[in-house]
């Protein structure tokens, strides 16, 4: 004979069945009831252990979310502010502009160049200017090269397999301090000491700002030394590194047009030249070839008259001749002297635009060296501090009102309701 | 009744609230009792040590701390003593033999075929086995509880119940 249903709730049942009262229940309850007493003094009250348990469960849990959100938050800042941001500089246009702005503010002689330059990446052109400045059958080269340079900075990436690094750090911090204006002090001390120059100081009571230059080479040194000025907390830095490879390369590929513009240019005034000392030696043996006749007939003797005529007529004619060869020499002397002046003219230009993007490839190496740098400098409170050492104290706060809470809820229940005994 | 309510009966009785006792009574005694003349046959002996139960937890009920234990668990645990030290005192040879119709005297209706059919598996059971049931089933006491009052682990507790079970399956079949 099986149980009807699992055997779990045969056995509830048939427990329910066995509950039952005695057969003097009420007098039973009486005679015990006739024993409650009431304690004298306190009573030990009942905590309710599973509410107090639940509370710190969950604070403890709130503690844990917000200690490990404020930890991870923490740590992305970090990460975020100490991050050294590598800007692709293939598109060009920004660090091209940013540099031929630096060296045209430097006074350079590279400046009219340097807008010339950007003139060329902005137009991916030549141009009229320029155009007319290599204007010549021999700079046909030249013109290409810049032609060349515009496509290359704008818009087209630099080739992967050059991998050189010409990296324009900067540096910018931000340091939090009740003492401003030492801080402020060290920090100009600091650069100095580094071989570096301080370009702005602004000191007030309760900020500071400060931007400078420094070598590369002092760039750990100095960022390790700004660092220990005050604790890891109240500092943050922010370093950011362009790669300035477009504008070497176009500074190289400047340096070369202007190479082959030189070139072209002297090799023309030379082919000028031999074709001028060609022409003036045909000339003048032509002209010396009239003059001989005009000796030779001048030197012949004759009584005739009619012949001392001819002769006549004939070193007339001959020395119109030679007048004729003399202007032709003349004017290809002339001609030579414009030709040469002009050619020596652009040779000049040539060469000058040569040293200039030789200085500009100088100057770009030099802003590759040095480092441009920020500082910020904040006062910060006693609050603000506590807050950096303590980040969720609010947290604290939180758990001492439940403490506060839960204590006053404990202490409430233990006060003993002090009734007298009745008997 | 859940714990709750039951220790909030509890301390309102410990600071002299008969009527928070009287309800405890009225929640308890039908287990109490039920458990007691299980384990012991005898209904009036069962009375008598059910009343010195209660008398012994009016009269030590200052003392009572909720330590992760309720109060019922507390009270069965007298109880449990107290019919130790009745069987101590040699007196085994006063229980008798109850009939069915003696159990059927409940506040429940005749007997079913499945009461009848568990009465008789039970009897097939160790004492230890019948205890635990009836602390479980009777009684409806926790695991955690079962465990506290006969002083073992909260795992032994379940496996003891489980076992007991599965011997009552067997005798069934």
């Amino acid at each position: 004979m099986l149980l009807k249903g699992p055997l779990d709730k045969q056995f509830k049942n048939w427990g329910k069945h066995k509950q039952t009262l005695p057969t003097a229940s009420a007098e039973m309850k009486e005679r015990i009831l006739q024993h409650i007493k009431t304690p004298v003094g306190s009573v030990a009250v009942v905590k309710p252990y599973r509410l107090v348990w639940g509370t710190l469960s969950g604070v403890l849990a709130v503690l844990v979310l917000f200690v490990g959100a404020n930890l991870l938050k923490q740590k992305n800042l970090a990460t975020t502010n100490q991050q050294n941001m590598y800007l692709d500089c293939a598109g060009g246009e920004i660090c091209s502009s940013d540099f031929a702005v630096e060296n045209y503010e430097a006074g350079s002689a590279a400046a009219p160049m340097a807008a010339t330059s950007v003139s060329l990446k902005a137009d991916a052109e030549v141009s009229p200017s320029a155009k007319l400045a290599l204007q010549d059958v021999g700079a046909d080269r030249a013109i290409n090269a810049m032609g060349t340079t515009a496509n290359m900075v704008e818009g087209t990436e630099i080739s992967v397999s050059d991998t050189r690094e010409f990296l324009k750090y900067t540096y910018q911090a931000n340091i939090k301090t009740r003492k401003v204006a030492e801080i402020s002090n060290r920090l100009q001390t600091i650069v100095r000491g580094y071989g570096g120059r301080v370009d702005i100081i602004s000191v007030w009571e309760k900020s500071g700002y400060i931007t400078f230059v420094i070598p590369k080479a002092s760039l750990e040194g100095f960022k390790n030394e700004t660092k220990g000025l005050v604790n890891a907390r109240f500092f943050t830095e922010n370093i950011q590194a362009q790669n300035l490879l477009p504008e070497k390369i176009s500074k190289e590929n400047s340096i070369d047009a202007a190479i082959v513009g030189v070139d072209s240019y002297v090799g023309e005034l030379k082919m000028l030249t031999e074709q001028h000392v060609q022409s003036i030696a045909s000339l003048e043996k032509k002209r010396n070839a009239v003059s001989a006749n005009i000796y030779k007939l001048s030197r012949e003797v004759s009584t005739s008259s009619i012949r001392q005529e001819q002769i006549k007529k004939e070193i007339a004619g001959l020395n119109n001749a030679k007048a004729s060869w003399q202007r032709q020499i003349n004017a290809e002397h002339e001609q030579y002297a414009a030709s040469k002046s002009y050619l020596d003219e652009r040779i000049a230009m040539a060469k000058s635009q040569l040293e200039s993007s030789k200085q500009q490839d100088v100057a770009l190496q030099e802003a590759v060296e040095t480092v441009r740098g920020s500082i910020q400098i904040s006062w910060v409170s006693r609050v603000d501090i506590f807050k950096a050492y303590v980040p969720f104290y609010w947290i604290l706060v939180v758990l001492v009102v439940c403490s506060v809470v839960l204590l006053i809820n404990y202490f409430s229940r233990r006060r003993a309701i002090n009734i007298e005994s009745k008997n | 009744m859940d714990i709750r309510e039951e220790l909030q009966l509890v301390a309102r009785a410990q600071a002299g609230d008969k009527e928070a006792f009287a309800l405890l009574w009225d929640a308890l005694t039908p287990k109490l009792y039920g458990y007691l003349v299980n384990q012991l046959r005898h209904k009036d002996l069962a009375e008598d040590i059910c009343q010195e139960t209660w008398l012994k937890a009016a009269g030590h009920l200052h003392t009572f701390k909720n330590k992760g234990v309720r109060f019922s668990a507390w009270i069965f645990a007298i109880a449990r003593n107290e019919c130790r030290q009745h069987w101590r005192g040699g007196n085994k040879e006063v229980m008798v033999d109850m009939t069915t119709e003696d159990f059927a005297d409940s506040i429940h209706s005749t007997p079913s075929t499945d009461y009848l059919l568990v009465e008789s598996t039970l009897a097939k059971l160790s004492a230890e086995e019948k205890e635990i049931i009836e602390l479980r089933y009777i009684a409806d006491l926790s695991f955690k509880e079962i465990a506290s009052i006969l002083e073992i682990s909260m795992v032994a507790a379940r496996v003891r119940i489980h076992r007991a079970l599965s011997h009552a399956r067997m005798a069934i079949k």
